[in-house]
């Protein structure tokens, strides 16, 4: 499975991207992942999570998530997240931080 | 595209997201990443946060500025640093932007005769020190909340400053308030642009009123104190000429467009907001030049006025043309050369203003801005 974040927006307005592909991962791990995927009912979410209102100068979030079966992708801002999909954008950022170099 | 088994983080060279190198120093990226997982986690935290109050004040053209500190977590507004007469607190973020925020306050009630935010003397409150790594600022719809940038790094890996070391930044996130409360402006293409724009527009007009710079003067360089001296760029947008601010190796080129001709289409970035305000900041950059003088005296005074009355939520760039052409003939008269400005200023970034829907002259136009806006809402009825 590959799961890729990429941040846009911000007063800097740079986009960032992070990605991470868990055949790489340990076993708990690419478990961990892969249940915040399915609790978060990823490939049920809308293309693009509505804005609950105007947040100039917050990020933005693409995120995309491929299984080998399937591929959907969603946009959401800072503010606008679920809870876990928060959690999973957050779990991709840490372990593209933690095997980096 | 990156192996597999190599994940990935990195500041990406706008429109390049296809060609990725991992670059930047281990140092870099980790912070990137904290920027990140942190702000995701905002949304709970934002619904929990106490509004600052809107005073009705007894007196007009009074500050009341706080600036707290969310000591490198999200909380806010978090601990009061400063308020409203203290001395300097002695904390560079701090004090910076509590000097920002009543440079913008001035800026705002000195010449456009607005009384805060709101119209209304709301309370300026600012948080620093927005947790840890924060590469960005932003108004909230309530404060304005800024990061440290790298600062906490070896200089060395820094890439970017506090984001209160340039007080156009500040006036850009004030600015983001004052259109909340005004024309709105939808965050998305066209609108989001704009309003992106007027945020860069009054922070820049801060920023030169400070400095007392004419318009010809001027370096129209958002976020000049930003970069680290580890950056290739002058700053982060230039209003002058769109494009130009920085070509560095690991934060690419900028990506701004100043002509119509290159309006960008994307999703990214709310339909690039941050991008296409290139276009409507330079038809301000170039009637402004074109009136000459200090930029806030009159092509600032156009452009506020049309904020205040006339923009609305889903304005796009023509109507912004149009509007601030209207805005003109009624300041200054139909014809006038500072009418003419406006219309330069737009045509030189493709955009051709329609002249047939300005409305009729105003009988009597009145002969300086000192009370021009109290004139002109009574000739309006505004």
């Amino acid at each position: 499975m590959i799961i890729q974040v990429e941040r846009s927006g911000g007063f800097l307005g740079f986009p960032m991207r992070a990605r991470v592909d868990t055949r790489i991962l340990s076993d708990e791990e690419r478990r961990a992942v892969e249940t915040l995927v399915s609790d978060a009912d990823f490939f049920g979410l809308p293309e693009r999570i509505p804005a609950s209102g105007s947040a100039p100068d917050r990020f933005l979030y693409a995120v995309s998530v491929d299984d080998g079966e399937r591929s959907h992708a969603t946009m959401v801002g800072e503010t606008d997240a679920p809870p876990r999909l928060r959690d999973l954008i957050q779990q991709v950022m840490v372990i593209a931080r933690s095997t980096r170099g | 595209m990156t192996a597999p088994h190599n994940p990935l983080f990195c500041i990406l060279p706008p429109y390049m997201l296809d060609n990725i190198a991992e670059k930047g120093t281990d140092e870099q990226k980790s912070r990137a990443a904290q920027t990140l997982s942190h702000s995701a986690a905002m949304r709970a935290q934002r619904e929990v946060q106490p509004k600052p109050a809107v005073g009705m004040p007894a007196v007009s053209g009074v500050k009341k500025r706080t600036v707290y500190t969310a000591d490198e977590t999200a909380s806010l507004p978090g601990r009061v640093l400063r308020q409203e007469g203290a001395p300097p607190s002695g904390n560079p973020a701090a004090d910076e932007a509590y000097d920002g925020a009543g440079a913008t306050y001035d800026l705002y009630w000195q010449i456009f005769q607005r009384d805060s935010i709101d119209g209304a003397g709301m309370a300026l409150v600012s948080t620093v020190h927005y947790q840890k790594g924060y590469d960005n600022a932003f108004w909230n719809g309530s404060q304005m909340v800024y990061g440290d940038g790298d600062e906490d790094l070896p200089p060395a890996q820094q890439l970017f400053r506090r984001f209160t070391a340039s007080i156009d930044v500040i006036g850009h996130e004030l600015a983001h308030g004052v259109t909340q409360f005004t024309g709105g402006l939808n965050y998305q293409e066209q609108s989001g642009a704009l309003n992106e724009s007027f945020s860069d527009v009054f922070g820049i007009l801060v920023k030169q009123r400070q400095l007392a710079q004419q318009a010809s003067d001027a370096d129209w360089i958002i976020g000049k104190e930003l970069f680290s001296p580890n950056v290739r760029g002058q700053g982060l947008r230039s209003m002058k000429a769109p494009g130009t601010a920085y070509d560095d190796p690991l934060l690419g080129k900028d990506p701004q467009p100043g002509h119509m001709d290159q309006y960008v289409k994307t999703t990214a970035d709310n339909g690039g907001v941050h991008i296409n305000s290139g276009i409507p900041n330079r038809a301000f950059y170039l009637a402004a030049v074109e009136l000459g003088g200090f930029a806030w005296q009159k092509a600032g005074q156009i452009w506020y006025v049309t904020l205040r009355d006339k923009i609305r939520a889903t304005t796009n760039f023509q109507g912004a043309a149009d509007l601030t052409y209207a805005s003109a003939g009624q300041l200054y008269g139909q014809g006038s050369l500072e009418q003419q400005a406006v219309r330069k200023g737009w045509a030189g970034v493709g955009i051709q203003v329609d002249t047939s829907s300005a409305p009729p002259p105003v009988e009597n136009p009145p002969a300086s801005s000192g009370c021009l806006t109290s004139v002109l809402k009574l000739l309006t009825g505004k």
